[in-house]
């Protein structure tokens, strides 16, 4: 499988540190500096629950004193963050899949009550971690993941589109249309020939 | 004279519709008194709910007949909610959008004529004159008029002959049977005008608002299998500046920004949807309204495209498109007189991935010259192109109801070329021949049990590879209805097949 992730860092005392994991395999690990495109080839996968992190772990609040936000007359001047741009699982983009949920892993003098997981829009403003889940075949994992929705019938069947991605129906149909073919073949097919050869 | 058009169920109730607004418009435009009046809105809004709507789908279809409480209903919707907003106009101009529209309107005319005395209703729309390649009954218009249930029937564009009516005309091209002329001049049309109706009571898409819009009538191409050049033979487009221009007056007027093409396609002058898609791109950029359509596309010939083409449809607010590519193999492709490759569509797959632009795929299984190892290609390229669907790209695909042989396609005229012949299944209907049941004798493999075989293997790949089916369960009743009729023509078979000959065409009974 082709990662491609591109991710932007912004500093504060130092840059932020990204790290990439799959399947607890630790695939990157490295300062973002302004916007960068990493590459990644990953082939460990498992047929069932492969896990893909992306995360940031040196943002620094308070421990030796330092922290990396500075605010100047209420206003952050400077931030360690990592905007994540793009993840690319062979060639289709996932950062959907995050949900804009990052899951926080408090650290130094953070408060204890900081909420675990956090809405935002693909930014990394404390150390955590993005995550989504897929299966093999990954192309039907994604789709599913990405688009499959509840079916509805509150829609024209001109443009039902809630339909897509359930098959229980037309499976059916095909197995009902599949006795019928075994009919013509088990019962019919001197007439078949005949018509055909006539 | 008062006039009140009238749209009829059933139509998507998605959307106003566009044929009632044209001829109000042009009602109008010449001076006369007029309103519209979407029945099809007002019942959708005095049933209960939607699922009650849309239950009525197979009524209007035919698939079955009403139930005594549901056509009670129906009576019961005309009766207390349409005669009493309908009477007092003088004449009525109902708009028969296709076989699903007859019923309905059927019915609507008996009440008039009971309960409306002194009217004049005129008929017009696709539904009045439906036929079939073989099938010899007579057409709804004129069936009308023989019952005395309307005075007048138009077919083909109505503008010029609604004038003409207007001036007390009863005969001239398109009216009462009179063969259509077409008007080549679309670009002095008057627009489609939806301040007759209300724009809030529609069950729309989406959050936004979405109209119809008529680019251009007739095709570009001549698809072999395709019907459009029958009831359009020439092939008229708007200037890209007309249809910009609308856009805009509707955007302006009634603050719309989605719109739906009518069109065979979209894109079969290169000139027009080019121009359109610079004014819209500009539009889009000064006043910030975020415009976005959809309609029938064609992919064309990388070659023909230019740079940065499809930037600029998507900056001008192109979204969904639908496109016919009907095979995996590029020699049916060519046959079917299409003339685009799986490369050119590898090409714009990937340009409407880069540009956010959604293509929905229109499927043709089972083509008159289609070899087995045709159809392997068909098969291969869900794998080929599953990509696309998992980026979103791809947003559906009908993989439709196999081959028809249709009256006034070039396909019809090739009939003794492929050396085609038809099975006759349905003796409870006399006259009437399923154009699904053929066979070729310069193909014998793909045969009627063959071709279904094709089409539903063709469904469990795209299912395998997980692709948005468009009407998947519906389509495949329709394969199923095909395999039902064509066992009912094995089991009436004798042991030597009878040939017979009506009208030129080969038949097996």
């Amino acid at each position: 499988m082709q990662i491609k992730i591109k991710v932007k860092g912004t500093f504060c005392n130092t840059w932020p540190n990204l790290v990439v994991e799959c399947n607890k395999q630790i695939l990157f690990n490295g300062l973002i500096e302004n916007t960068q495109t990493i590459d990644i080839e990953f082939t460990k996968l498992i047929p069932t629950g492969n896990i893909f992190y992306l995360g940031m772990d040196n943002k620094s609040f308070g421990k030796n004193n330092i922290w990396d936000t500075r605010i100047v007359n209420n206003q952050i001047v400077e931030d360690k963050t990592i905007k994540v741009l793009s993840v690319e699982l062979d060639g289709v983009e996932c950062v959907e899949l995050f949900n804009n949920r990052f899951h926080v892993k408090v650290s130094d003098k953070q408060p204890s009550y900081f909420p675990d997981t956090v809405p935002t829009d693909n930014v990394m403003n404390y150390n955590g971690y993005f995550y989504f889940n897929f299966d093999l075949p990954l192309y039907n994992s994604l789709i599913n993941r990405k688009f499959k929705k509840e079916s509805s019938d509150d829609i024209s069947y001109f443009s039902n589109y809630s339909k897509v991605f359930h098959y229980d129906d037309q499976i059916k149909a095909i197995n009902d249309i599949k006795k019928q073919l075994k009919e013509v073949d088990e019962k019919f097919s001197d007439k078949r020939s005949a018509i055909r050869n006539t | 004279m008062k006039n009140l058009v009238i749209s009829v169920p059933r139509l998507e109730i998605h959307r106003p519709p566009i044929s009632t607004a044209i001829v109000a418009e042009v009602i109008r435009s010449t001076g006369h008194l007029v309103q519209a009046l979407d029945l099809n809105c007002e019942f959708f809004h005095y049933l209960p709910n939607r699922q009650s709507y849309y239950s009525y789908d197979e009524i209007w279809d035919h698939e079955r007949q009403p139930t005594f409480s549901e056509l009670k209903n129906i009576c019961k919707f005309i009766k207390s909610k349409c005669l009493p907003r309908m009477k007092s106009y003088d004449r009525y101009w109902i708009s028969v959008f296709g076989g699903s529209a007859t019923m309905f309107t059927e019915l609507l005319c008996r009440f008039i004529r009971k309960y409306l005395k002194n009217k004049v209703i005129v008929l017009g729309g696709q539904g009045v004159n439906d036929a079939s390649i073989v099938k010899k009954e007579m057409q709804f218009g004129e069936a009308m008029m023989k019952e005395n249930l309307c005075d007048l029937y138009i077919s083909g564009e109505g503008e010029h002959s609604v004038v003409e009516v207007l001036k007390g005309e009863i005969r001239g091209p398109g009216i009462n049977g009179e063969t259509p002329v077409q008007i080549d001049d679309i670009d002095s049309l008057p627009f489609p005008n939806y301040s007759f109706y209300n724009l809030d009571s529609y069950d729309y898409l989406t959050k936004n608002k979405e109209v119809f819009i008529v680019g251009s009538r007739g095709c570009v191409r001549r698809c072999t299998y395709c019907d459009v050049a029958k009831y359009w033979p020439k092939f008229r487009y708007r200037s890209g500046t007309n249809i910009a221009q609308e856009m805009i007056t509707h955007y302006e007027r009634h603050g719309v920004n989605n719109f739906y093409f009518t069109d065979s396609l979209i894109n079969g002058s290169m000139k027009a949807f080019g121009d359109m898609c610079e004014i819209l791109a500009k539009y889009n950029q000064d006043h910030h309204a975020n415009f976005s359509w959809k309609g029938q596309f064609i992919f064309r010939p990388k070659r023909q495209l230019p740079k940065d083409h499809f930037a600029l449809v998507s900056a001008a607010g192109g979204k969904e498109f639908y496109v016919g590519v009907e095979t995996g193999s590029d020699k049916i492709r060519w046959e079917m007189d299409k003339k685009f490759t799986n490369e050119d569509i590898d090409f714009q797959l990937e340009e409407f991935n880069k540009h956010n632009i959604n293509v929905i795929f229109l499927m043709l299984i089972g083509y008159v010259t289609e070899r087995i190892d045709d159809h392997k290609e068909t098969l291969a390229m869900f794998k080929r192109w599953q990509k696309y669907v998992a980026t979103g790209t791809i947003k559906g695909i009908d993989l439709g109801q196999s081959l028809r042989f249709l009256e006034g396609t070039p396909l019809e005229k090739q009939i003794k070329q492929h050396d085609v012949y038809f099975l006759r299944s349905d003796e409870s209907r006399k006259n009437y021949i399923s154009t699904n049941l053929w066979q070729s004798k310069k193909n014998p493999d793909l045969d009627v049990p063959e071709r279904i075989r094709r089409r539903i293997e063709t469904h469990e790949e795209a299912i395998k590879y997980n692709w948005p089916i468009w009407r998947g369960a519906q389509r495949l009743n329709v394969i199923k209805g095909m395999m039902e009729k064509y066992l009912k023509f094995l089991q009436g078979q004798k042991e030597h097949p009878k040939k017979v000959v009506i009208e030129n065409l080969n038949f097996f009974e």
